[in-house]
């Protein structure tokens, strides 16, 4: 019987032996962020895993989860946006509530901005001052760019979603947050006052300045019960008169249900990409220009993508895909003049954007 | 590479060391350490012995480092879910003296607030049994069951108090007392764990120690279980429990501004009569309840004021009517079973109240051939959201191979799950033309045993098809929704081995659990899908645990070493979290007083002091001190 229980023992102890944990991916210390394209990849909510890769163009090369790399600790919870401004970079943080200020060159971290409920976007007047539209709290908080604290809070609509600057006013999309809200907030940043609301269409989530200085506004379309399309809000496209501050084009986008959620503009400004389905189907990229009244009937790039961005330097349109939201995803990227797909990056967890370097 | 030698040493030390396994009673200067030597009928089943139980308050540390079964911990506060050869949490069956003890809205059991002496008995049944149990028992079953206190009838009380050093005061009370014809089993059990304990928070600057916050648990619970012997053939049965748990969750480390609070209050009660007549037919009438109430909220702080993200109000209740038929023959046995089951929930995210009937019908036939062979069948037929589902097992089982002691059995299972209430009425996303989950599985088994020795072989092979998985509807509009999209094939090994020794005045009992197992998601979604062939998340390949009890007259030294492998957190198997082995150390002297004994109990877990997680940024405690008295009284 001794021999039989010493079998057992050595075979349990092969079979411990038998599956090796992964190596971890060598750092490289001599890393140098210029002359690129940042991916912004959110990763899963509560998860923690956001990251920024790094892709350079020349060399075709891309250097993954750079923050983590460079800094020793992760990125943190739902990396929403990443803005360069005077040599710094800002990532906001939608799940961590902070904003990570880095060394736009180094990467290196620099401060850690606190005290947000759920931050969307960062945007930046000067040197020493920024503004972060802050979801939750319906609020856009002041930043003071050389302490990097919180020095004011403005009250705005519902879930403040996106920022846009023309001349000293501050457009805020009130994207509704858990409610819905159909309004964009304008603050004269001289007086950090609220000096008008515009109704522009339910759930005004996105901006974009087009080549004749004027704002248009991507407008998702309410819910209201989600179990429901015939209840929801149609999506808009909504063009806005900067010197009035008023409508001056709505484009109505497909039927209930479609509810369009990303924009972007061509590097000439003269047509706008639009991330939506058309009738309940043909998800993609639908290319408008800005003297267009209506959409187009089918979708530029096909597909279905979780963020949209275009490189200003050669022109490619990069398109997130998320896939299955749990492994790497995709960076497909397309000609910007044909749609023609030219090929993929397997980015980091959850793309869902660029900012570009 | 460490645990090996420790396993190698332990496991060898004891083969070679001492050649003389003890029977089943022993009498060590008085003490008297019962070896129970009874074991379920199943091969492929299992009890949970009393050394190990009595050492844990919560199933899931029981099972975390008594079994080979996996847990996902959420950490300081937050839930325990289980995963058994290498399937979801929705995928085991837990039943306490028969009723499914799980939330069919959620599709699981928080194994953290099951306290362990809400059982006497805990046995795990290893693998797929769907045509036995019905729905979810995919991975496996675990059966919480009260013994029959007409076995032994001396009325006894048992108490535990336990102290540790996160600011936990645990209480366990059991008091066990009646009359010939009708006796009463009262528990209680208390926790308070203010979860007070530090760890590294590497998500900030310089790795600052910091303290855990807003992890504070409370817990409860009262259970009256009543037996009463109409006769010398009837018997009729009443069990209650009523358990309550109030806890704020620890915030995740790289936001600590979270706040997470959840109540829970369950209510279980079975009413049950059985009879037999004519000495061999056996009938049995069980009328049973589940009710889950859980509220969850959600706040964030930002500055000086807590905002609300989420406040959800949810109860899940259960109605469960089974009869059941059992007759015996020399060489056949024969089961039938009928059973209705109301499922109900109410949260506001469904939009109105949902329910579901299933209804179910199952055949057992078990034949007892020559030469110790048996032939067992089972065939389940259930009709429930408006499909009909069959499940089916054959097993063939041999006794006495080769010397008397060793057994080896070959079983065969088409198996299902239903999807939860969730999956079907989630709004948004819920999917109410889901189908059931469709498994088979192959199980051959080998056990030997002899006096109190006991070594378990299981291999496995299993595949799930129609495996539902939550995916972005259309992703740009956010809105996630269940689908039969997955196929994963299970394969994999559980070893278990328990020896018992002595040697001149010394006693020694030990048990070994190590597991193989593999999950792999065997369908791709797409030509870019990098998580077709790979590992399911959160599935350890490996785990392993020893638990060791060395003892002197009354006096005891126990070690016991908990190995958990890396586990993948992304489905393309480029992250994980890393392995970890943990070392628990406890001392224990036992005093003697006529008919009582009392015992006193140190313990250090985590010796090593390791920063550990179940899931990415949520620390489990370091180092923990605890002491621990108990009493026992009889009569």
């Amino acid at each position: 019987m001794k021999i039989k229980l010493r079998i057992v023992a050595i075979l349990a102890i092969c079979l411990q032996a038998c599956t090796d944990e992964p190596t971890p991916t060598p750092i490289d210390p001599n890393l140098a962020f210029d002359k690129g394209v940042f991916i912004i990849n959110e990763g899963n909510f509560g998860v923690g895993n956001a990251s920024i890769d790094f892709y350079q163009r020349d060399s075709n090369r891309l250097i993954k989860n750079v923050f983590e790399t460079v800094n020793g600790r992760p990125l943190g919870d739902v990396a929403q946006s990443m803005t360069i401004f005077k040599n710094k970079g800002y990532i906001v943080l939608n799940g961590s509530a902070k904003v990570e200020v880095i060394n736009a060159k180094t990467f290196k971290s620099e401060a850690s901005i606190n005290g947000f409920s759920s931050p969307r976007c960062f945007l930046g007047i000067n040197e020493t001052r920024g503004f972060v539209a802050d979801w939750v709290s319906n609020s856009v908080k002041e930043i003071n760019l050389k302490t990097n604290t919180i020095v004011a809070s403005i009250s705005v609509g519902e879930g403040p979603e996106a920022l846009i600057l023309v001349d000293s006013f501050l457009y805020v999309a009130n994207s509704g947050g858990y409610i819905n809200d159909s309004t964009i907030s304008i603050i004269n940043i001289n007086t950090n006052q609220v000096v008008k609301n515009i109704i522009v269409g339910d759930a005004p989530i996105a901006f974009a300045l087009d080549a004749n200085n004027d704002i248009w506004v991507l407008c998702r379309g309410d819910y209201k019960d989600f179990g429901l399309k015939e209840d929801d809000t149609k999506g808009a496209l909504v063009k806005l008169n900067k010197h009035s501050q008023s409508i001056a084009t709505k484009i109505m986008i497909g039927v209930q249900g479609d509810h369009p959620d990303k924009l972007a503009i061509t590097n000439d400004k003269l047509n706008l990409l639009i991330n939506t389905a058309i009738d309940g189907a043909n998800n993609g990229i639908y290319k408008v220009s800005i003297n267009d009244n209506a959409m187009p009937m089918s979708p530029f790039v096909a597909g279905y993508f979780y963020g949209i961005g275009i490189d200003p330097l050669d022109d490619k349109i990069y398109a997130a895909d998320p896939l299955d939201f749990s492994q790497d995803g995709l960076m497909w990227r397309y000609n910007s003049n044909s749609g023609v797909l030219i090929d993929s990056i397997r980015v980091g967890k959850v793309p869902n954007g660029i900012h570009l370097q | 590479m460490k645990h090996y030698i420790w396993t190698i040493s332990f496991l060898l030390v004891f083969i070679n060391g001492w050649s003389h396994p003890i029977t089943d009673t022993v009498k060590v200067n008085q003490v008297l350490i019962v070896i129970k030597s009874d074991e379920p009928k199943k091969l492929n089943a299992l009890y949970i012995s009393n050394f190990l139980k009595s050492n844990y308050t919560s199933l899931s540390d029981l099972l975390t480092n008594a079994s080979t079964i996996s847990f996902k911990n959420y950490g300081a506060g937050g839930s325990s879910t289980i995963s058994f050869r290498g399937t979801n949490a929705n995928h085991t069956k837990v039943l306490w003296n028969g009723l499914s003890i799980g939330s069919s809205m959620l599709g699981l059991l928080d194994f953290s607030t099951i306290p362990t002496n809400s059982s006497d008995k805990i046995e795990i049944q290893y693998g797929a049994a769907s045509a036995e149990y019905g729905s979810a028992a995919m991975g496996g079953v675990i059966l919480l069951n009260t013994n029959n206190p007409f076995e032994n009838k001396s009325n006894k009380i048992s108490f535990s108090q336990t102290y540790a050093s996160t600011d936990a005061a645990i209480s366990q009370l059991n008091v066990k007392f009646g009359k010939e014809k009708i006796r009463s089993i009262f528990t209680l059990n208390y926790l308070n764990n203010q979860n007070h304990y530090r760890f590294s928070n590497y998500t900030q600057f310089n790795n600052p120690k910091q303290n855990q916050i807003n992890a504070e648990v409370k817990s409860g619970g009262i259970i009256h279980q009543l037996y009463y012997q109409i006769n010398s053939r009837s018997l009729f049965t009443l069990h209650s429990w009523y358990q309550e748990s109030d806890r704020n969750i620890g915030p995740p480390i790289f936001n600590r501004n979270q706040t997470a609070y959840q109540l829970d209050h369950s209510l279980r009660n079975i009413a049950s009569y059985s009879t037999i007549k004519n000495s061999f037919h056996r009938y049995k009438w069980t009328l049973g309840h589940n009710r889950e109430y859980i509220r969850y909220v959600n706040r964030i702080k930002a500055g000086s004021t807590n905002l609300e993200l989420l406040n959800s109000k949810s109860t899940f209740d259960a109605i469960n009517f089974e009869f059941a038929y059992a007759r015996n023959f020399v060489r056949r046995n024969e089961q039938i079973n009928l059973s209705s089951i109301y499922e109900g929930a109410s949260i506001a995210d469904y939009g109105k109240y949902q329910y579901r009937f299933r209804n179910s019908l199952a055949i057992n036939e078990e034949f007892i051939l020559k030469s110790n062979w048996t032939i067992d069948f089972i065939n389940r037929y259930e009709y429930a959201l408006r499909k009909n589902l069959f499940a089916s097992q054959i097993s063939f089982n041999k006794k006495n191979l080769l010397n008397k002691d060793i057994a080896i059995g070959l079983g065969m299972s088409k198996n299902y799950n239903l999807p939860s209430l969730n999956d079907l009425y989630w709004q948004p996303g819920g999917n109410p033309s889901l189908l059931a989950e469709q498994g088979f599985e192959i199980d051959l088994n080998l056990k030997y045993k002899k006096n109190s020795d006991l070594i378990s072989l299981n291999t496995y092979y299993g595949t799930i098809k129609n495996w539902i998985l939550w995916q972005p509807a259309a992703i740009e509009n956010g809105i996630w929704t269940p689908q039969n999209l997955r196929q994963v094939n299970i394969y994999g090994l559980e070893l278990i081995a328990t020896m018992n020794r002595k040697l001149g005045e010394f006693y020694f009992q030990t048990n070994y659990n190590f597991s193989i197992n593999h999950a792999i998601n065997s369908k791709s979604m797409s030509s870019n899908d990098q998580s077709f062939g790979k590992q399911l998340i959160y599935v350890p390949i490996n785990k392993s645990s020893l638990m060791l009890k060395l003892s002197r007259r009354n006096t005891w030294f126990q070690y016991s070493f908990n190995y958990n492998g890396f586990r993948y957190t992304s489905s393309d198997n480029k992250q994980f979290l890393p392995t970890y082995l943990l070392h628990d150390i406890a001392f224990g002297q036992l005093f003697l007083h006529q008919d009582n004994q009392y015992q006193i109990l140190f313990r250090v877990e985590n010796i090593g002091n390791k920063n550990i997680e179940s899931i990415p940024y949520r620390p489990l405690p370091g180092r923990v001190f605890s002491i621990n008295l108990q009493l026992y009284l009889n009569n």
